[in-house]
C-alpha cells in the first residue's frame, strides 16, 4: 500500500502516526462533547444542598441565598434565571456557591412576583449531571431590611459570651449592637422594639450593672423597674405603639434540668404578673385584672394599642412540682385606653382546655388580623421543647391552626415584618440543638410558606457557629446607637422607678 | 580573655543552660498539661478568626492559641515553646546591643527568657502575654534599628504603638511606649525631650480616644489590658514572676545604659570591652533568677490536679493514682478523677479506698456544686456511667467555659451519635475537621454520619445507647440517678458499683445488703470492700453474717485484726487510727470507723441567672 506522506517542517510523518493522531483527535472531540454541560445526564432528583433552599417564596430584597452543594463532584455549575433577566452563571470547582450580589439584587428587584429557577450541575464520574430544577417565587412584598438578634453561646444553663447584633438582610453585614465583653460579661437579654422601629429599643442588663436600657427616639436612659410592690424588675417586655408605655411581666422564674432529650430544660414560673411602665414618668403601674393569683406572662400589644394580649396559667400550688412545671397557659387579652390610662376586663381568647396545649409567645400581625404563638405540651418557655410549634389564631373568628412552616424540632418566638407579610422565627430544625432564625412568607390568606434560614455569605458558617440566635426581630432600619454609647450608659447607675398604686 | 574561656562562657554555658531549659519545659512545665487544662481553641476558618478582631488584644490571643496547638503533642510542644523562648532571647540581645554592644548581653538576655519559661507553671496563665511581649520587642527592635532620626522614630513609634494596641491591648502599648523612651533619648536634649513628651502624651491620649470613640471595651481595659477576658483565664492571679517579666526588659535596658556609662566612662552607644567579672556576676544573676523564679512559680498541687485529669482522660489509671495520692492537700477534682480512672479501668471496687475519700458520697457526684470547672470531668464521669443526657449536658456547659474545646466536641460527637442526633453530630465533626490536631477521631467517626447503622455496630456506642435511663426530671440525688441507670439496664455494672459505693460511703448498709444479692451478676470473684461491709453490718446488727455469706479468709483475718486494734486502743481514736492506717488504711472498715460520717448536701443548684 502506498503511503501518502506529508512533509511537516521537513520531516515526513508516517501513515500510522497520522492515523493515531486522527483517532486521538476524534476521541477528544467525542469525549469533549460529552463533557459539555449541554450534554449533561439528567438526574431525576433534587440536588442535596445546604441550607435547604428548595421551593421558597423569597423577598425581592433579600441577600443572595448562598449554599453548599452536597453532591459529589469535581466541578460545579449553577444557572440562575428569572424572567427576562440575564442568567447568572456560576462555574467553579468549589461546592460552596456564593452568588454575585449585584447580579442577584438586579435579578430579584427586576422580577418581583416572578419565578426564580436554579439549575445545578455537577461533574462527577467523568460526566456532567443535571439535577431537578429548583423553583423559587420572588414575592412582591419586601422584607424589613434589618434583623436584630442575640447570639448567645449556651445550650443549657451556663453562659458567658453573648451579644446583640443587627444584620442587614439585603447583604451580609452584621454589626454588634452591644457585646457583653464590653460590660464585663453581664447578661444581656430581651432586646425589644416598638413595632419594628429601631429608634425605640429596650435591652435588659442583668447580674453585673443591672438595669433596663431604653432608647426612645434619641433619648437613652437606664432604669431599674424593680419596686417594693413588684416581685422583680420587668422581665418580658412589649412596647405600646404610643412609644410611651411598655408592658412587662414580673415574677420569679427558674430553670430545671431534665433527662429528656426532647425537653432538656423546664422553666418554672413560680409566680408572675403584668405591669405597665411609663417611660416618661418613670412609673410602674398595674391592674388587678393582670396581677391576679394566676400567672400572667408574655405580654404583647395589638398594633392599635387597644388590647394587651398575654398568657395565663393557674397559680402554682406550693410543693406541687406538676403545677409548677407542667401547667398549661391560655391566651387572654385585656383592653387598655392609653389616653385615659384605664384597663378593661381580661377576656379569654383561646383556652388551653380547647387546644390541649400550652400557649406562649403571642405576636399580633400589623393588620391586627392574626396572632401567631407557639404551642407545646406545657409551660411557656417553648424553645426547649422539641414538640413546640407555631400556630396562627384568626383574631376575628378565634380559629386557630398549626402553621405550615413547622418542623419536627422546636419552633418558637416569632416576629412580624412591618408590612405583615413576613415572619421571622426561631427554630432548631437544622440540628435539633442550636437555634437559627428562619424567614417565611405569610400570605393574605393566612398561609405560611416554606421557611428558609437566614442566608450567610459563607453558608458553612452555621456548621461552625456554636451560638444560638435568640429573639430575631425585624427592623425597618438600622439601630443608630453605637456599642460605645450603650457601654457608657450601662456603667451608670439606673434611675429607680416608682410604683403608682 | 582567651578563646577557650570565651567559648566556654559564651557558647557552652548558654547552650547547656538552654538544654536544661528544654528539659525543664519538657518535664516540669509540661506543655501537654497546659494544653489539656486550657483547651485553647483554634479553627482554620475565617468566621472563627473574626471573633478575635473585634477588640484590642484579640489577635494576640488568637496567635497564642495557634502556638498552643503544638502543646497538644508531648515532644513538639516543648520544642515550639523553646523556639519562642529563643526568639525572645534573640530580640532582647538585639535591643540591648543597640544601646551597648556587649557579649554580656547574651547572658543577661537569658533573664526574661527564664521568666517566660516559669510563667506557664501556673496553667491558668494566658500564653498571649508571652506572644504580646515578643511583638512588643520585635516592633521595638524595628524602631531602634530604623529610627535614626526624630521623624523616623515618630513614624515607627506611632505605627508600632497603634499596631501593638490593636494586636495585644492597651497594657502592652504602654510597655512599648515606655521602652520606646529609651531610644528617643539618643538625640540632642531638646529633640529628645520633645520626643519623650510626645510619646508620653500619645501613650495616655490614644487609649483614651480608642476607649471613648472606637472600641466598646470595659473601663478597666482602657490602659491596663494585659490579661485576656476568656473565662478560663479569669482564675489567673498575676504573681511576682508575672510583674517582673513585664518589667525585666526595661530594667535590663537601664542596666545596659548604666553599665555603658560606668564602665567605659564614654558616652552611650559606643562598644565596651568585655569584663570577666561582670560575666560571672551576670551568670550568678541568671542562676539566682532561675532558682527564685522556679520557687515563686512552682505550684505543685495545682500541677498534679491537672496531671491527674490528663492521665484519667488518657486512661492511665496508674499515673492517675500516682498523681492523686501525691497531693499535699485534698482536691475534689482529683478525687473524682481518681474514682473515674479506676472505674474506666474496671478497678473501682479494688482501689476505691486507695484514695482518701474524705468527702464521702460527694465524690460520686461531680456536679454537686454545679461548677463550670468540673464541667469536663462531669461530662466524662456521666459518659462512663452511661448517663448520656448528663454527659451531653455537661459537654455543652463545658463549651461555655472552653469554647470549641476538642475534648468537649469529641464527647458531643459520641453522645449525639448515641442519641440519634446525627445532624448535631455532623456539626461537631465538621468543627473538629477545622481544628489543627487529632484528625484520627474525625476519621473514625465521620463514617458513622454517612452510615448511621455503624453506630449500632460500634460496641462502645451501642452499649452506652442501651444504658440511657428513662426520660423524666433530673433527680438532685446522685443515688437516685444510679438507680435510674440500673432500672434502665441491669447490666450496667458501673451504675451498680457506684450505687453500692454510695451506700457504703453513706453507711446505708441495709440498702447495701439488699443490693448485694445481685453481686453475682457483676463479679466472678469476691470484692474485699463488700465483704468488709458485710462483716461491719453483722457487727453493727449483731448478726452472724459469716454463716450466711461466703467471706474469704483474708477478709476475715483483716477484720479480726481491725477489731483487735480498736479494742486495744479503746477510748483513744487517734492512736487507733494511726495504728490501723498502715495495714488497713485502704479498707472499708477504716473508712466507716474513722472517716464517716460527714455532712453531705446532695442538692442541685438551680441556676436562676440563666439568660432566659
Amino acid at each position: 500500500m502506498h503511503l501518502y506522506n506529508i512533509k511537516v517542517v521537513g520531516r515526513i510523518i508516517p501513515y500510522r502516526i497520522r492515523l493515531l493522531f486522527l483517532v486521538t483527535a476524534c476521541m477528544l472531540v467525542i469525549t469533549g462533547c460529552s463533557h459539555q454541560p449541554e450534554n449533561a445526564l439528567v438526574v431525576n432528583a433534587v440536588p442535596k444542598i445546604f441550607p435547604e433552599y428548595y421551593d421558597l417564596t423569597i423577598p425581592p430584597n433579600i441577600a443572595p441565598l448562598n449554599f453548599v452543594i452536597k453532591e459529589p463532584g469535581s466541578k460545579f455549575r449553577v444557572e440562575i434565571s428569572a424572567g427576562e433577566s440575564k442568567k447568572i452563571l456560576i462555574r467553579q470547582r468549589s461546592p460552596i456557591i456564593k452568588i454575585p450580589r449585584g447580579a442577584w439584587r438586579k435579578m430579584l428587584s427586576g422580577n418581583a412576583g416572578e419565578n426564580l429557577t436554579l439549575d445545578i450541575l455537577t461533574f462527577h464520574n467523568n460526566k456532567w449531571n443535571r439535577f431537578t430544577r429548583i423553583n423559587h417565587k420572588i414575592a412582591t412584598d419586601p422584607i424589613d431590611p434589618y434583623l436584630a438578634y442575640r447570639l448567645v453561646y449556651t445550650v443549657y444553663l451556663k453562659w458567658y459570651d453573648m451579644g446583640i447584633y443587627q444584620r442587614n438582610l439585603t447583604g451580609f453585614r452584621e454589626r454588634p449592637v452591644i457585646v457583653n465583653s464590653s460590660t464585663e460579661h453581664s447578661c444581656i437579654n430581651c432586646h425589644t422594639f416598638e413595632r419594628n422601629d429601631p429608634s425605640r429599643m429596650l435591652i435588659h442588663f442583668r447580674i453585673l450593672h443591672p438595669g433596663t436600657l431604653i432608647w426612645n427616639k434619641g433619648r437613652l436612659s437606664k432604669v431599674d423597674t424593680r419596686t417594693p410592690n413588684t416581685p422583680s424588675p420587668g422581665v418580658y417586655p412589649s412596647w405600646h405603639p404610643d412609644g410611651k408605655h411598655i408592658a412587662f411581666s414580673v415574677g420569679k422564674i427558674s430553670p430545671r434540668l431534665t433527662t429528656r432529650l426532647n425537653k432538656p430544660v423546664d422553666v418554672a414560673d413560680w409566680a408572675s404578673d403584668l405591669i405597665l411602665y411609663d417611660t416618661e414618668k418613670n412609673i410602674v403601674s398595674t391592674s388587678p385584672e393582670i396581677s391576679t393569683d394566676r400567672r400572667e406572662n408574655m405580654p404583647a400589644w395589638s398594633p392599635d394599642g387597644k388590647y394587651l394580649y398575654f398568657i395565663s396559667a393557674p397559680e402554682a400550688k406550693k410543693g406541687d412540682v406538676e403545677s409548677l412545671l407542667h401547667a398549661k397557659y391560655s391566651l387572654m387579652r385585656i383592653a387598655y385606653d392609653a389616653a385615659l390610662d384605664t384597663w378593661g376586663q381580661a377576656e379569654m381568647i383561646l383556652s388551653s382546655d380547647v387546644t390541649g396545649m400550652s400557649i406562649s409567645k403571642p405576636s399580633v400581625s400589623p393588620d391586627g388580623k392574626y396572632l401567631v404563638c407557639s404551642m407545646s405540651d406545657y409551660g411557656y418557655f417553648t424553645i426547649f421543647h422539641k414538640g413546640s410549634d407555631l400556630y396562627s389564631v384568626n383574631l376575628e373568628t378565634r380559629e386557630y391552626k398549626k402553621l405550615e412552616l413547622n418542623s419536627s424540632s422546636a419552633e418558637s418566638h416569632s416576629c412580624w415584618s412591618s408590612n405583615g407579610r413576613w415572619l421571622v422565627f426561631s427554630s432548631k430544625r437544622m440540628d435539633g440543638v442550636l437555634t437559627r432564625p428562619y424567614i417565611a412568607y405569610f400570605d393574605t390568606n393566612g398561609v405560611a410558606h416554606t421557611p428558609f434560614v437566614l442566608p450567610q455569605q459563607n453558608p458553612e458558617m452555621y456548621d461552625r457557629l456554636l451560638a444560638n440566635f435568640n429573639l430575631p426581630e425585624l427592623l425597618t432600619g438600622k439601630i443608630s446607637l453605637t456599642p460605645v454609647e450603650i457601654r457608657d450608659i450601662v456603667f451608670k447607675d439606673p434611675q429607680k422607678s416608682e410604683f403608682e398604686k | 580573655m582567651d578563646k577557650k574561656t570565651e567559648r566556654i562562657l559564651f557558647f557552652l554555658i548558654p547552650s547547656a543552660y538552654l538544654l536544661l531549659a528544654f528539659f525543664y519545659i519538657l518535664l516540669v512545665v509540661r506543655p501537654a498539661f497546659y494544653f489539656h487544662h486550657v483547651q485553647p481553641p483554634f479553627l482554620l476558618s475565617l468566621d472563627f478568626f473574626a471573633r478575635y478582631l473585634d477588640y484590642p488584644g484579640g489577635i494576640a490571643g488568637l496567635l497564642a492559641n495557634f502556638f498552643m496547638q503544638s502543646f497538644y503533642y508531648n515532644f513538639i510542644g516543648p520544642i515550639v515553646f523553646l523556639c519562642i523562648i529563643l526568639v525572645l532571647m534573640w530580640l532582647t540581645v538585639k535591643l540591648m546591643n543597640v544601646i551597648c554592644t556587649s557579649k554580656l548581653n547574651y547572658i543577661l538576655a537569658l533573664i526574661p527568657s527564664t521568666f517566660a519559661i516559669f510563667l506557664p507553671n501556673d496553667y491558668n496563665f494566658p500564653f498571649s502575654v508571652i506572644v504580646s511581649m515578643l511583638l512588643v520587642l520585635a516592633l521595638l527592635l524595628l524602631l531602634a534599628k530604623k529610627g535614626k532620626s526624630p521623624v523616623s522614630i515618630l513614624v515607627f513609634y506611632l505605627t508600632g504603638a497603634v499596631l501593638i494596641y490593636y494586636i495585644s491591648g492597651s497594657g502592652f502599648m504602654l510597655l512599648f511606649s515606655v521602652l520606646a523612651l529609651f531610644f528617643s533619648a539618643r538625640f540632642k536634649l531638646w529633640t529628645s525631650l520633645s520626643l519623650v513628651v510626645f510619646i508620653s502624651g500619645f501613650a495616655v491620649l490614644f487609649p483614651r480616644i480608642a476607649f471613648e470613640y472606637i472600641f466598646a471595651i470595659p473601663p478597666g481595659y482602657m490602659y491596663f489590658y494585659f490579661l485576656p477576658p476568656e473565662i478560663y483565664f479569669r482564675t489567673y492571679q498575676p504573681s511576682a514572676v508575672f510583674y517582673i517579666f513585664l518589667l525585666v526588659v526595661p530594667v535590663l535596658l537601664i542596666i545596659n545604659v548604666i553599665m555603658a556609662r560606668f564602665l567605659s566612662g564614654k558616652v552611650l552607644f559606643k562598644k565596651i570591652n568585655l569584663l570577666k567579672l561582670n560575666t560571672m556576676i551576670a551568670y550568678g544573676l541568671v542562676m539566682l533568677v532561675a532558682c527564685l523564679g522556679h520557687q515563686a512559680s512552682w505550684q505543685g498541687d495545682e500541677k498534679k490536679i491537672v496531671a491527674c485529669d490528663y492521665y484519667c482522660y488518657h486512661n492511665d489509671p496508674g499515673k492517675t493514682a500516682g498523681a492523686a495520692t501525691s497531693l499535699a492537700n485534698y482536691s475534689f477534682a482529683v478525687n473524682v478523677n481518681y474514682n473515674l480512672a479506676m472505674s474506666k479501668a474496671g478497678r473501682l471496687t479494688d482501689e476505691f479506698f486507695g484514695f482518701f475519700q474524705m468527702t464521702g458520697t460527694d465524690a460520686l457526684y461531680p456536679d454537686v456544686d454545679y461548677l463550670s470547672e468540673m464541667g469536663l470531668i462531669s461530662m466524662d464521669y456521666y459518659y462512663d456511667l452511661g448517663y448520656i443526657s448528663e454527659a451531653r449536658h455537661w459537654a455543652y456547659e463545658s463549651l461555655v467555659y472552653y469554647p470549641y474545646s476538642i475534648r468537649a466536641l469529641q464527647m458531643l460527637v459520641k453522645v449525639h451519635l448515641i442519641t440519634g442526633e446525627y445532624g448535631a453530630a455532623e456539626r461537631c465533626i465538621n468543627i473538629l475537621n477545622k481544628e489543627l490536631i487529632d484528625k484520627e477521631f474525625v476519621h473514625k467517626y465521620a463514617p458513622c454520619i454517612k452510615d448511621t447503622t455503624m453506630v449500632s455496630a460500634d460496641r462502645e456506642l451501642a452499649e452506652k445507647r442501651s444504658f440511657i435511663p428513662a426520660r423524666h426530671e433530673l433527680s438532685p440525688f446522685i443515688d437516685r440517678r444510679f438507680r435510674e441507670l440500673l432500672e434502665a439496664n441491669s447490666r450496667n455494672k458501673s451504675a451498680y458499683e457506684h450505687l453500692m459505693l454510695f451506700y457504703l460511703l453513706d453507711s446505708q448498709l441495709d440498702n447495701f445488703m439488699l443490693l448485694y444479692k445481685d453481686v453475682g451478676n457483676y463479679y466472678d470473684k469476691p470484692v474485699d470492700i463488700y465483704e468488709e461491709a458485710i462483716l461491719m453490718y453483722g457487727e453493727m446488727k449483731h448478726i452472724a453474717v459469716e454463716s450466711q455469706y461466703i467471706i474469704s479468709p483474708a477478709t476475715l483475718a483483716r477484720f479480726q485484726a481491725f477489731k483487735q486494734i480498736i479494742s486495744q486502743y479503746r477510748g483513744n481514736d487517734m492512736l487507733a487510727r494511726k495504728a490501723a492506717y498502715r495495714d488497713m488504711g485502704k479498707t472499708y472498715m477504716y473508712y466507716l470507723r474513722f472517716i464517716y460520717p460527714r455532712i453531705v448536701k446532695p442538692e442541685i443548684i438551680n441556676n436562676e441567672d440563666a439568660p432566659i
